[in-house]
């Protein structure tokens, strides 16, 4: 009993218990469901603020807060809050909101529980200010999960406005962004779709990276919610008005290569494309009044922009960009115009796209370029597209036209060129093809045919205006050939023989043949990356008669020079061969020959060579001139005169520290040419002044890029009359040598009388030569002077005749004689010689006909300054004029006299 | 000397000369016109479009134009020609040519010429002092023009003691500056001269010749100076002093010598300042001993002045030296305002010697003199035994200069003594002392303005027991000529009669010449002087009456010589100048060779 007892007493608690926590939940939830507002009041709501929300760090207060429930139903409440002077202090956040109206219906159903309707909400006026927190890196970035689409999907949805007159975001360790924000939400019941709808005004962004003044921005986006997320129906439209942009852009900083990203996958591509095609977009624009990029290290890019995109329909999507007013690059003003037609299949083909856009570079011209590309397949489509470009007088226009059907495909260019250079008027590609096939299986990979004709048309220099029959303005080449690629793989191979064939061009005094055969190999890229290549060139010019080129040049700027414009005959030259084009070396074989003769003169001279480039180093030319057969008459030069200044004086020049030291201007190219005579066949030189041609070997080499001689320049076995006698010289060489400065001599002249031989033999160099005499029988060299200056012992000579010896004798051995000076005293017969050695000046009076003397050399202040003056008359004759001192009286006297003397 | 008075005024005064001077003038004209139409064309297809005739040579006319006969030079395109023609006009100044074709005509306008009108060294060297170098300012920049400075440069660099230069100029042709860019190369010394030896004579004899000591800075002008001694002296035909710029070692210096033959005979005739027309003859032997000794005998003969001369110079010493024995005995007879005859015999001791930029000469020794007073006042027989002794010093700018006076001066002083009661029939003093000295004015190179003065004092005192008459004429002092009073008559002075004696005891002369160089073209030389005497009738007493006579003249450096024509006026000033008015006239004097 005693445990039935307890059994009772104890169901009776727990009865009891049972129906005090039912009584306690029924009457929590008849206040739940039909009185809230008992507990959930401006009364309670100030208790929980200071009591609850105040300790944990919120800070809410209101001047008012109101919130109804209305009973709409059993399960279904309307709950109404209305406040004033709302304001809620978080450790970042502040909120003011001075007057706040909200709805939201909720179901208490239990197994419905939740929010059902929502709105209208009006927040009007407020105040929001948020300062960042460094951020987490553990935080993950938030995503919408699935329940909640669902439910804002079932969410019905009223009026949302909101306003807040200042908003303040602070991002972490950033200055504060700041706005005026509307914005309006709203959701059609049926489609589900919401709107969203965003004014701001004053944006104020002033971030590290960039800084931002927007007064005006307002657009508008329709989306709805499905399981993956939002799914955008209409954008726009979209205004944004910007005052100022300015971005920062920082150096890029050194890291460790990063592997490239790989781009997202197709179907997530396709997936996006899919999307936009299904926005309907609104007709949109952005603009900034002004923007500034600011580009370490470079000019800051500037200007204003504009961006309007529309969709009028669903398949069409236009994009107009506007750029003007732009500094920091060379580009003054863009306007783009990008229409695309959109597939209505999934993908993005077919592709049929237009492009039309100009812009203005400033300094570097104008340029436009439109066109249309329709691409139904990766297998099939086409394309137009037109391109200009001026600038400055050079204009560019191109067309191409291109299609594609299948492996075959076929790429059409034309174009031109006007002005691209001040020598060239236009380069025109009037006719241009490359068609053929390709494909990924088929072998070869690609093979196609390349034929292209281009025209050249240069600018007549107002020099060459008397010369336009001479130089054709037009030159006209045609390049064919095969383009061939094996196969396409890590290292694709490929091979093109192509054939330039230059049009002949002919003219009254030339013509001029080109043709190159250039076969080109190699792999297109790869590790095993290579380009190989030969020419064969066969480039001629031939001017068939000198004469007729010397008549054409006659009375021109380029007339042909005496004693060359005599000659008539043939020169032909040529480069015949094969240029290596693997590691940019060039080697290409060039030769030239002349055969021109006139009545008393013969040029025929052959040069074969090579032009050669050899890496960073100057190209080469390499030659060997032979003058096969080479006649030259001199003029006619009276040796009773000074010498005519046939060149120009260098020291007569403007004065620069180049004039003052000279040095020799480096060429361009490297220069490697010997010329040469052949063994018995010398260069004759024809003068009045000899019975036979001066016979002169050549066997120079022209060296560097700062050419230098070498070798030698010689007389060999030539009989002349010189110095009043006959002599043969044995040899006379000019030695060049890079080393030395002047050009050194070495010459022996061999007079011989029937017992007797005097050599003279020359040394030292061209401005300086040096002369000594060797005889059999030996004589002293002043008694061999005075034979062959004077024709006589000097036993026979009066004392002016010795002294002019003897002064002879020390300026050659100074080297004062300059050879020219040594052919007159050797030509003409000797009135005196006088040598002043430390003024460096020689001077010989050389008798010219019974009344006339010429000095040779010059004389300055100081030669003479001996107490008298003597002139010889005869051979021992002379008038004296001395002032004199008798030794007696010490009386001065001047005595003028004619005097007989003679040593003895 | 060609002197007459007046005769000279009244043929100036001539109408002739009005008429001659216009047949002159119209000559040049007409010569002229003609050229302008000659000179302008050089040939069919080459015109010069210039009024002054730019003197192109044959040759160059030839390769303008074309040379006849010579097939390969018979036809010049007319651009060759303008190319030649440029450098033709650059050799003559002319560099802004402007050249016009017009069929197969070239004619070319010279346009001006560019004038150097700034001349300056690359580095500066101030010893150089270019900036005193005016002759080629205002010139026509030409490569000649070029040569002669860089040659002037040389000339003043080798003077420096640098004689192997690199020197380069260049000129600017819109400007006219010249910069001369030079490497001066080593200081020299001069260490060693390595001369040609001469046959038959010592090694170094002929060293006595030298201006200059080894060891000394290297000097060209002494180099010149030494071998002009030497030449001048016959012991060698030439000498030559080389610097061997290629040796080494700077400061050796190469003499080349050619000695010739010893002996020279030679005859000549001629006139010369004092004694008009004369003749002469000589035998020399200049080395007629190891030691270059020098042996001449002299004969010369004019109407005022017969001389028969034996000179001996004997460099007795067997070593290099400057010191000489000194001999010779002269006979002379000696036509003036009197006629005397003279024997004279001497044999001094010399010696010479070189220092501080001077020559000097000196010697004393005995003479023994016969002198008869054929014609005048004087003695009728003298003899004497003379004490002779002689000073000359002599700058060797003057030596240099001495052909045409440029700087530098000279200064002689000579004594002679006799004692009656030593060998001689009178006891006599005498003594003179002359001086030149050349400045040139403004130090300018070359010079323009020639400074001259010169002077001269000589007295001689009558000794003991000896009148004043007693003394022979070449005892005597005479003034006039063109040696020192320039507007008086050869030796007029003291005037001849009355009761004057001939000749004075002391005399004393200044005279002043300011000549214009290198400024008027043909190598004329105007030339002002001024010239003050005095004499005096007893030893070193000058009498208060001046002889001066200013005047003009004109040299002419020609090429045979200096040539001066002088017009003087002879003025007397001072006690008693009425009794002497008669001497105050023009007089010319006409030179040549002579250089003050």
């Amino acid at each position: 009993m005693l445990s039935v007892k307890r059994l009772l007493k104890t169901f009776g608690i727990i009865l009891t218990a049972l129906l005090s926590l039912s009584m306690t939940v029924c009457v929590l939830l008849y206040i739940v469901l039909l009185e809230p507002q008992w507990f959930i009041n401006e009364a309670s709501l100030r208790w929980a603020s200071t009591r609850i929300l105040s300790p944990m760090g919120i800070d809410l207060t209101f001047e008012s807060l109101n919130p109804e429930f209305k009973k709409e139903s059993f399960f279904h409440r309307n709950l109404t809050v209305k406040s004033r002077g709302f304001q809620l202090r978080m450790e970042n956040i502040e909120i003011e909101i001075p007057y706040l109206s909200l709805q939201l219906f909720f179901d208490l159903n239990p197994t419905h529980l939740g929010v059902t309707r929502l709105g209208p909400i009006d927040v009007l006026n407020g105040k929001f200010n948020m300062r960042a927190s460094a951020p987490d890196p553990a935080s993950e970035p938030f995503t919408l999960e699935g329940k909640w689409i669902r439910w804002l999907d079932a969410l019905r949805l009223d009026p949302v406005h909101i306003s807040f007159d200042e908003i303040v975001f602070t991002p972490y360790q950033e200055r504060p962004i700041t706005s005026k924000v509307d914005i309006r939400l709203s959701k059609t019941d049926l489609e589900r779709v919401w709107t969203l709808g965003l004014l701001v005004d004053k944006l104020r962004v002033d971030l590290d990276p960039m800084q931002m003044d927007l007064p005006h921005a307002e657009g508008r986006v329709d989306f709805s919610l499905d399981e993956k997320g939002i799914v955008v129906r209409s954008l726009g439209p979209i205004l944004v008005q910007g005052e100022s942009l300015n971005i920062n852009l920082k150096a890029p900083e050194t890291n460790p290569p990063q592997q490239p990203q790989n781009p997202p996958p197709m179907a997530e591509q396709s997936r996006w494309m899919e999307q936009i095609k299904k926005i309907r977009l609104q007709p949109s624009e952005i603009s900034w009044n002004s923007f500034a990029i600011h580009r370490p290290g470079e000019p800051s890019v500037e200007g204003r922009a504009k961006l309007s995109i529309s969709k009028p329909n669903e398949s069409t999507l236009n994009v107009a960009m506007n750029l003007d007013k732009v500094k920091g690059v060379p580009l003054q003003s863009v306007n783009l115009d990008l229409g695309m037609k959109i597939p209505a299949v999934e993908g993005y083909l077919p592709l049929d796209a237009t492009i039309k856009g100009k812009a203005n570079l400033a300094k570097l011209g104008n340029a436009s370029l439109n066109g249309k590309v329709i691409l139904t397949s990766l297998e099939d489509g086409n394309y137009d597209l037109n391109a200009s470009y001026n600038y400055g007088p050079s204009v560019f226009t191109a067309k191409s036209q291109g299609k594609l059907a299948g492996e075959r495909f076929e790429i059409n260019l034309n174009g031109q060129v006007t002005n691209p250079h001040k020598t060239l008027e236009k380069i025109a590609l009037p006719r241009c093809q490359l068609q053929g096939a390709f494909g990924e299986k088929r072998r070869p990979f690609l093979e196609s045919a390349l034929d292209c004709a281009i025209a050249l048309t240069r600018v007549p220099a107002p020099a060459e205006q008397p010369f336009q029959d001479l130089l054709p303005r037009t030159a006209s080449l045609s390049i064919k050939g095969p383009f061939t690629i094996q196969a396409w793989n890590d290292a694709p191979q490929f091979t093109a023989p192509i054939s330039v064939i230059l049009e002949p061009l002919k003219s009254e005094v030339y013509q001029l043949n080109g043709k190159t055969d250039i076969s080109l190999s190699g792999v297109l890229f790869g590790p095993q990356q290579s380009f190989a290549g030969t020419a064969n060139i066969d480039t001629r010019i031939v001017l068939g008669s000198f004469q007729s080129a010397v008549k054409r040049f006659a009375n021109t700027d380029f007339s042909i020079p005496a004693p060359f414009n005599t000659f008539d005959g043939r020169i032909q030259c040529g480069a015949q061969g094969r240029i290596k084009l693997e590691d940019q070396m060039l080697y290409l074989p060039i030769s030239c020959a002349s055969e021109l003769d006139s009545s008393t003169q013969t040029m025929w001279i052959k040069a074969d060579g090579l032009v050669q480039t050899r890496g960073q180093q100057k190209p080469l030319i390499q030659m060997t001139v032979n003058l096969e057969k080479v006649t030259f008459q001199l003029p006619k030069v009276s040796l009773d005169e000074p010498v005519p200044q046939i060149l120009p004086d260098k020291r007569i020049a403007e004065l620069t520290e180049a004039a003052l030291n000279p040095e020799p201007v480096p060429l361009p190219v490297e220069l490697d040419i010997k010329i040469s005579t052949p063994r018995g066949r010398p260069l004759q030189l024809a003068s009045h002044l000899v019975k036979n041609p001066i016979p002169i070997g050549i066997d120079l080499v022209l060296k560097g890029d700062k050419p230098t001689n070498s070798g030698t320049v010689s007389i060999e076995d030539y009989e002349v009359s010189f110095l009043k006698k006959k002599a043969h010289i044995d040899h006379l060489k000019v030695v060049f040598d890079p080393a030395i400065e002047t050009p050194s001599l070495d010459g022996l002249l061999v007079f011989r009388d029937p017992d007797f031989r005097i050599d003279l033999k020359l040394s030292g160099t061209v401005s300086q030569p040096f002369y000594s005499f060797e005889s059999q029988p030996p004589r002293s060299s002043s008694e061999l002077l005075s034979m062959v200056l004077f024709g006589g012992s000097s036993d026979s000579l009066d004392e002016d005749n010795l002294r002019s010896v003897e002064e002879t004798r020390a300026a050659m051995v100074d080297g004062a004689v300059g050879l020219l000076s040594m052919y007159y005293l050797a030509s003409t017969p000797i009135d005196s010689v006088g040598y002043n050695p430390h003024t460096g000046v020689f001077r010989a009076r050389v008798r010219l006909g019974k009344t006339l003397s010429l000095s040779v050399g010059s004389d300055i202040e100081g030669l003479n300054q001996s107490v008298g003056m003597r002139k010889r008359l005869t051979e021992n004759w002379s008038f004296e004029t001395t002032a004199e001192t008798d030794e007696e009286s010490h009386e001065n006297k001047g005595t003028a006299m004619f005097r007989w003397g003679r040593r003895y | 000397m060609l002197g007459s008075e007046g005769k000279f005024s009244t043929l100036f005064s001539s109408r002739k000369w009005l008429v001659a001077c216009l047949v002159f003038a119209h000559a040049i004209v007409a010569q002229a016109q003609e050229a302008d139409t000659e000179i302008n064309r050089l040939c069919d297809n080459v015109i010069v479009a210039y009024e002054y005739d730019l003197n192109f040579t044959g040759t160059e006319r030839r390769l303008l134009c074309g040379s006849s006969g010579i097939e390969a030079w018979e036809q010049i395109p007319l651009r060759q020609a303008q190319f030649l023609m440029q450098n033709f006009l650059e050799a003559r100044g002319y560099h802004h040519p402007v050249f016009t074709i017009e069929g197969e005509q070239l004619t070319v306008q010279p346009g001006i010429p560019t004038l150097i009108n700034e001349l300056s060294t690359q580095p500066p060297i101030e010893d150089l002092r270019i900036e005193k170098y005016w002759l080629p300012r205002g010139k026509p920049l030409t490569p000649t023009e070029l040569d002669g400075i860089e040659k002037w440069v040389g000339t003043r660099l080798s003077r420096l003691g640098y004689p192997c230069p690199e020197i380069r100029s260049v000129g600017d042709p819109e400007t006219g500056e010249v910069i001369v860019a030079l490497e001066t190369g080593p200081l020299w010394t001069i260490d060693k001269i390595d001369a040609d030896p001469i046959p038959y004579i010592r090694g170094g004899i002929l060293d006595r010749y030298h201006a200059f000591d080894m060891g000394d800075r290297y000097n060209s002008m002494l180099l010149e100076l030494s071998s002009e001694r030497l030449r001048a002296s016959g012991a060698v035909i030439n000498t030559q002093y080389l610097p061997l710029c290629q040796e080494p070692r700077p400061g050796t210096v190469r003499q080349i010598t050619f000695a010739g033959k010893p002996r020279i005979v030679s005859f000549g005739f001629g006139f010369d300042t004092e004694e008009l027309f004369k003749v002469r003859g000589s035998w020399t032997n200049t080395r007629f001993s190891e030691t270059a000794s020098s042996l001449d005998v002299l004969a010369t003969a004019s109407y005022v002045s017969q001389v028969l001369q034996t000179r001996f110079n004997w460099y007795y010493l067997p070593f290099p030296t400057r010191h000489y024995l000194k001999s010779s005995i002269r006979a002379e007879r000696e036509v003036e305002t009197y006629e005397s005859l003279r024997l004279k015999v001497s044999s001094t001791p010399a010696w010479t010697s070189d220092f501080a930029g001077l020559h000097a000469e000196y010697f004393v020794g005995p003479g023994l003199q016969f002198e008869s007073t054929v014609q005048g006042n004087g003695p009728k027989a003298t003899r004497l035994l003379t004490l002779d002794l002689g000073l000359s010093l002599e700058s060797n700018f003057f030596e240099y200069y001495r052909a045409n006076p440029l700087k530098g001066y000279q200064l002689n002083l000579n004594a002679s003594m006799s004692e009656k009661s030593i060998a001689s029939d009178v006891s006599a003093l005498t003594y003179s002392i002359d001086f030149t000295r050349i400045w040139n004015l403004l130090d300018m190179d070359p010079e323009i303005w020639i400074l001259g003065l010169r002077g001269n004092f000589a007295t001689t005192e009558a000794g003991r027991d000896t009148k004043a008459e007693e003394l022979p004429l070449s005892f005597k002092q005479f003034l006039g000529g063109s040696e020192n009073l320039r507007g008086f008559k050869r030796r007029s002075l003291p005037e001849k009669g009355g009761d004057e004696a001939e000749g004075s005891l002391t005399a004393a002369y200044i005279g002043s010449e300011l000549r214009l160089n290198n400024v008027i073209p043909y190598k004329l030389q105007p030339f002002i002087f001024a010239d003050f005497g005095w004499l005096g009738e007893q030893y070193l007493k000058l009498y208060p009456r001046l002889y001066w006579s200013p005047g003009l003249g004109m040299r002419w450096e020609s090429p045979i010589g200096g040539l001066r024509v002088t017009a003087g006026h002879g003025y007397v000033s001072g006690k008693n100048r009425e009794e002497k008015e008669g001497l105050e006239q023009w007089q010319f004097y006409f030179s040549l060779g002579e250089q003050f």
